[in-house]
């Protein structure tokens, strides 16, 4: 294969995926910093292995992302405790998760704090179906789970979301 | 408000972009991965022109084919040569390293007998005497070193003796 084909074939991947990959990364690691990392080392792992992949190959992208994201959250434990530092918690504040209007702002920090306030394994699956646009089968392949386990997930974190943002729509029930 | 205009609501979220600085970090690691990828074509004397594969070339593979069996052959003969002028051991509890027994036109040889397993099949009668059926596995290994060129062959045969031994009845 032509390298600049490959070249442009991972150029447009990341055009297409580079912002829902750092939003799925941030899942694990709120610094914005270290979500970058551990998508670089997914994106590079992955091309490296699969130069000639396609849109059918993109859900494994996502489990590179997860892959790479705890690898560096084990790494970092670790180095934390050899240096018995003081833990510094990087807020998502200072770099937001959304690209929002002033309009959106308020509803983008609720949004955020309902998906915080999940259990892992369902906001890893709300992020990639709602942001990533995977389907259920996709996501099922990304995470290694069957789908009827990847539908109930999706299915309570939305129920969950929907409370945590809008109380008052239950309040009147 | 029903789950897909709750859904809707969340899409028109758009997760922030990443800094521009992440591509370059990116392109910065892949080239590597794209000449490794393409190194193949270039190591070619002759450089093949576009949409043509450049096939392995087909008397190494049949070179290689032959030399394996002539190894494969000669293996087969000094083997069966030993194994055709073998005297019958005794079972060797341990291994044991014996004296060269064979010596084929200037060759020495050394043959170390391991036993590798043995199995207690139990009893059996034999003209109403019992006795104990052992298996015993041995592993042979045969060196011969040629002292005129420093050749030297080294080849193993696997080997299992049933061995029947008297059982005295108190």
């Amino acid at each position: 294969m032509d390298s600049n084909h490959t070249d442009a074939h991972w150029r447009t991947c990341y055009e297409q995926l580079a912002p829902k990959l750092l939003l799925f990364a941030r899942q694990w690691l709120p610094s914005m910093a270290d979500a970058e990392d551990a998508v670089q080392n997914a994106f590079v792992r992955f091309w490296r292995h699969q130069p000639q992949a396609g849109a059918e190959h993109y859900p494994l992208l996502y489990a590179a992302v997860r892959t790479s994201a705890l690898d560096l959250i084990r790494s970092r434990d670790r180095r934390e405790k050899r240096e018995a530092d003081d833990r510094v918690d990087v807020s998502r504040a200072d770099t937001p998760v959304f690209d929002t209007t002033i309009d959106q702002r308020e509803h983008a920090e609720a949004v955020q704090a309902a998906l915080d306030q999940l259990p892992q394994a369902q906001r890893e699956v709300v992020v990639l179906k709602v942001w990533g646009e995977l389907t259920f089968a996709q996501i099922a392949q990304a995470l290694g789970e069957s789908i009827n386990t990847i539908a109930s997930r999706y299915r309570y974190a939305l129920e969950a979301m929907r409370r945590h943002i809008k109380p008052h729509d239950y309040e009147r029930v | 408000m029903n789950e897909s205009e709750f859904e809707h609501e969340l899409r028109a979220l758009r997760p922030a972009a990443p800094a521009p600085s992440l591509v370059k970090r990116i392109a910065a690691e892949l080239p590597a991965t794209h000449a490794i990828t393409v190194a193949p074509s270039r190591t070619l004397d002759h450089a093949p022109a576009a949409g043509v594969v450049a096939r392995p070339e087909r008397g190494s593979t049949l070179l290689g084919l032959l030399r394996g069996l002539l190894w494969a052959g000669a293996g087969a003969a000094v083997a069966s040569f030993i194994l055709l002028n073998r005297e019958p051991q005794a079972p060797v509890p341990s291994p044991t390293t014996t004296a060269p027994s064979m010596a084929v036109s200037g060759t020495a040889d050394e043959t170390v007998s391991e036993l590798i397993d043995s199995t207690d099949e139990g009893l059996i009668y034999d003209q109403d005497t019992p006795q104990r059926q052992m298996r015993l596995t041995y592993l042979e290994r045969h060196v011969w070193t040629n002292p005129q060129t420093g050749a030297v062959i080294e080849f193993e045969v696997p080997r299992e003796d049933i061995v029947l031994m008297p059982v005295a009845m108190q």
